[in-house]
């Protein structure tokens, strides 16, 4: 009995004298232990468009379902969907370092109503090009820029941008606004023109775009 | 019974030499450290850390011709860069540091620890001089490797006083040959390092 007493005794003691052992040393150590998860980093684009500061998308009455272009008035300035008051943003979240290349996919549609005297007009549709109104619109094109990146105009008609964009969160100004088209003034027949759009905005990593694209904006 | 009383005394025995040891150490430090204790704080670009860091910048690259050759000019903006920062709090004693980092060699991941801040021009040039000679990929992978190891001996020599701060920056890339042959999708892999960062006076008995 007394032995059992003795070692119980002795045990926490140990225990006790242990305990302080773990306490001082702490008094002159200091550890750290800390993990680090490392994943690929990705890219996340998305494309806004305004119409008079309203968002609109494929669900709007602007977007031809037919065509799956949206669609944007040329020559009546005073329709809600005139090509002046169409903004476009591209939102990019960037958690690594990126290039950008854009492509506008435009047919300007002009169609000529001469009218008759028997109330059926006839009507003529033609495509026509646009030649480029100024160093702020877009080449080939009515839409006027909202940047100022410089780019590099490719052969397959795709805008390269020499910016690198390097990771965050990247609101670029793509389209500010437009002009009117004016189109020809007759007595015989009026012109009303249409822009069908579309747009395409990629990304790739910094390094790869040469291979992914072909092209070299360096030289 | 017989077990139990020599477990017993085997106990005994334990404490009274920690015990002496411990009252060694007391007394050999009670004039320096006058209770003052270790303390630091570690940021990781710029922010105070817990144990546990998520980070979603890698960059997969071409070892051959992004790292070495720098045809793309992107080294810099494709590294996931971070600087880590150890700053001894006011009031703590010299201390050593011991710094490990584990798994620093892994398929896919091409890592590379500077003690010196780099911009985008120098970081080529430092990797150019430490590949310098290479004969092959797999050499110039090697000499990389060595030198992250020299950078780690060299963090093992250093003595910390109070308020001092020690900072180092690791540049973090994905090689995209090697985690393009991994049986996970490279794009969702993770990659794991573990850091610990010890700050002793070197009574502990650690070399």
């Amino acid at each position: 009995m007394k032995i059992r007493r003795i070692m119980i005794l002795s045990l926490s003691l140990f225990l006790f004298i242990s305990s302080l052992l773990t306490m001082t040393f702490a008094f002159f150590v200091k550890e750290k232990i800390v993990e680090m998860d490392i994943k690929p980093g990705m890219l996340t684009p998305k494309i806004y468009l305004y119409l008079e500061g309203v968002l609109i998308d494929e669900s709007s009455i602007f977007y031809d379902q037919d065509y799956q272009s949206f669609v944007f008035e040329l020559t009546d300035s005073h329709a809600v969907n005139h090509v002046s008051k169409l903004d476009v943003w591209v939102q990019i979240e960037a958690e690594i370092a990126f290039k950008l290349r854009v492509k506008l996919l435009e047919s300007y549609v002009i169609t000529r109503i001469y009218e008759n005297e028997d109330q059926n007009p006839t009507i003529f549709k033609r495509i026509i090009t646009i030649e480029r109104p100024g160093e702020r619109f877009y080449e080939h094109s009515l839409l006027r820029k909202g940047h100022d990146d410089s780019y590099v105009y490719g052969h397959d008609y795709a805008m390269y941008f020499e910016k690198t964009w390097l990771k965050g969160t990247h609101n670029i100004h793509l389209i500010d606004g437009g002009l009117s088209y004016l189109g020809h003034q007759h007595s015989t027949f009026t012109e009303q023109g249409l822009l069908r759009f579309n747009l395409m905005v990629e990304v790739v990593q910094s390094n790869r775009y040469q291979e992914v694209w072909g092209i070299n904006l360096e030289e | 019974m017989r077990i139990l009383i020599l477990a017993t005394c085997v106990f005994l025995f334990l404490s009274i030499s920690v015990f002496a040891w411990f009252t060694y150490v007391q007394r050999k430090n009670f004039g320096v450290l006058i209770s003052q204790e270790v303390a630091f704080q570690i940021r990781i670009n710029d922010a105070a850390i817990g144990s546990f860091i998520d980070i979603k910048d890698l960059t997969y690259i071409d070892f051959e011709k992004d790292l070495i050759l720098n045809q793309s000019s992107m080294l810099y903006e494709s590294a996931s860069i971070h600087p880590l920062e150890i700053n001894l709090n006011p009031g703590s004693p010299f201390v050593k540091v011991i710094f490990q980092l584990s798994d620093i060699e892994q398929e896919g991941l091409i890592l590379l620890l500077m003690i010196d801040d780099l911009d985008a021009t120098e970081l080529h040039q430092t990797i150019l001089t430490i590949i310098h000679g290479y004969e092959n990929l797999e050499d110039a992978y090697h000499k990389i490797l060595e030198h992250n190891q020299m950078i780690l001996d060299q963090l093992n020599q250093v003595i910390l006083g109070s308020q001092d701060h020690l900072r180092i920056t690791l540049f973090v890339w994905g090689d995209y040959h090697q985690a393009y042959q991994l049986e996970v999708p490279y794009l969702e892999m993770t990659y794991r390092l573990t850091m610990t960062i010890r700050l002793t006076t070197n009574l502990g008995g650690q070399s």
